[in-house]
């Protein structure tokens, strides 16, 4: 800090201080300049904050709305790779029923070349003479006659299914890889009670529907042992006199049952009584099937629009 | 000819019984007596046939009442049989032993029109272990009576006529 030496006059004195007002006015000018370069300099960036701040705002609404399209998407998803799966098992069910339906004919044909060369081969003789002789004449005969030949007919046969009963009271064994083929099911509780059962098991929906004009097979069985199971579990868990109503979905067999009423661990009895059936199933293990109860969300079980027509 | 004496497998046996292999397969889990091989004698179907009260149809030698209309003259005829059996209010009778013997399309049509009487409470439908039981609710014995002889329609049997 300078010292000034004092005025002489006093219009010294003032110039001086003229000159001391005029220095400030200057640097304070100065400084009023780089404040304002500072404001503009920090009022441009807080505009650059408050876009990206915006863009975020924007991402995040954008993700948001995105997460909540994640459970409509998963059960799409989930839908889609159910019935893959199933159809696929199911393909690989009718290639082994093919192949049991050989197995079977061929056994039916030993069978009955063993019958016909072995002891009661007489006796099929007699049978067969009978079939293509007799039969056809019977209307024929009087009916003491007729009735003294059908017991005697009726006699050979029962001894004959003896026979053949015990040659095929088990079922052919293949020499073919485990297949296990998932029974998925959903249980539909809306007020956290059971109400509704749905089952889907991998065979065609005809071996069921059309029961009646189809000769039994792998697949009738696959279906019968599942419904056994279905029972075996509303016997143990309810309700009683629950009744499987059967249908078809995307070309396979589908069950449901109304089981309002039942045990809150239905789901856990079925599988359980799925796996007991499948260990005491000999025409299964001896084709080579496994069946697995899967337990899934019923929303995953509903076809697409039917969420749709939900939501 | 090896057919004629192989045993008789589960398909066989619904047959037999007129039920499908499925009710074959709950009569048998509700009687404890599901064989191993699936394979059945005479006498394990005659004593599903009574765990079940499976009848045989009814339909023999029935005579259809004169109606215009075909699907109405099967209802009435069902209706009549149901009523002339006796089944009201506690004897009850298998659901499908009334349309047992029909074709396809009229076991269809009468067990469409026996649902609709139950939502309308003329008829009682009781779920059994061996069975979908069913008999006339007593309060409306008139009422089935008078569908059985043509006098009346309810609005679920219009509806179902008019397709």
């Amino acid at each position: 800090m300078t010292t000034d030496a004092p005025a002489h006059t006093l219009a010294e004195a003032l110039g001086e201080v003229a000159k001391w007002k005029a220095d400030e006015e200057t640097r304070q000018n100065a400084e009023l300049v780089e404040v304002d370069q500072e404001v503009q300099s920090l009022e441009s960036a807080v505009a650059n904050l408050n876009q990206q701040l915006e863009a975020l705002a924007k991402f995040r609404e954008e993700l948001l709305a995105k997460s909540e399209l994640l459970g409509s998407e998963e059960v799409q998803r989930s839908y889609a790779a159910i019935f893959t799966t199933l159809s696929s098992q199911t393909q690989a069910v009718l290639q082994r029923t093919a192949q049991v339906n050989i197995a079977n004919g061929e056994r039916a044909a030993a069978v009955e070349a063993a019958l016909s060369s072995g002891e009661v081969a007489p006796l099929l003789e007699e049978y067969s003479q009978f079939k293509t002789a007799v039969e056809p004449t019977l209307s024929a005969l009087p009916e003491s006659y007729r009735t003294v030949m059908l017991k005697h007919h009726h006699d050979l046969t029962e001894q004959l299914k003896s026979h053949v009963n015990e040659a095929m009271s088990s079922p052919a064994d293949l020499d073919v890889d485990d297949l296990t083929i998932e029974i998925v099911f959903a249980i539909d509780a809306p007020e956290d009670k059971p109400e509704l059962l749905i089952v889907v098991i991998p065979v065609s929906e005809e071996s069921a529907a059309e029961w009646a004009s189809r000769d039994e097979d792998l697949q009738t069985l696959v279906s019968a042992r599942v419904v056994q199971a279905l029972y075996a579990t509303i016997k143990e868990s309810g309700p009683a006199g629950a009744e499987a109503v059967s249908g078809g979905h995307q070309g396979m067999l589908a069950v449901e049952v109304d089981i309002l009423g039942a045990a809150d661990d239905f789901g856990d009895k079925f599988i359980a009584a799925i796996e007991e059936v499948d260990k005491a199933s000999p025409e299964l293990n001896a084709a080579g099937i496994s069946i697995e109860g899967r337990q899934v969300s019923v929303d995953f079980l509903l076809p697409p629009e039917d969420h749709t027509e939900g939501e | 000819m090896l057919d004629d004496l192989l045993p008789m497998n589960l398909v066989g046996a619904a047959n037999k019984l007129g039920v499908s292999p499925f009710e074959v397969m709950r009569l048998l889990v509700a009687s404890d007596g599901v064989p191993d091989n699936l394979h059945f004698t005479g006498d394990q179907v005659a004593r599903l046939r009574q765990i079940g009260q499976i009848e045989d149809s009814w339909w023999e030698g029935v005579d259809l009442p004169e109606d215009a209309n075909p699907l109405r003259q099967r209802v009435r005829a069902a209706l009549q049989l149901l009523i002339d059996r006796g089944h009201v209010a506690d004897s009850v009778t298998r659901m499908d032993n009334v349309w047992r013997g029909l074709t396809e399309e009229d076991c269809g049509l009468v067990n469409d029109a026996l649902l609709a009487l139950v939502d309308e409470g003329h008829l009682n439908q009781i779920s059994r272990p061996n069975g979908t039981m069913i008999s006339v609710n007593p309060a409306s014995s008139d009422t089935i009576q008078q569908l059985a002889s043509g006098a009346a329609d309810t609005p679920g049997l219009s509806e179902l006529y008019e397709g």
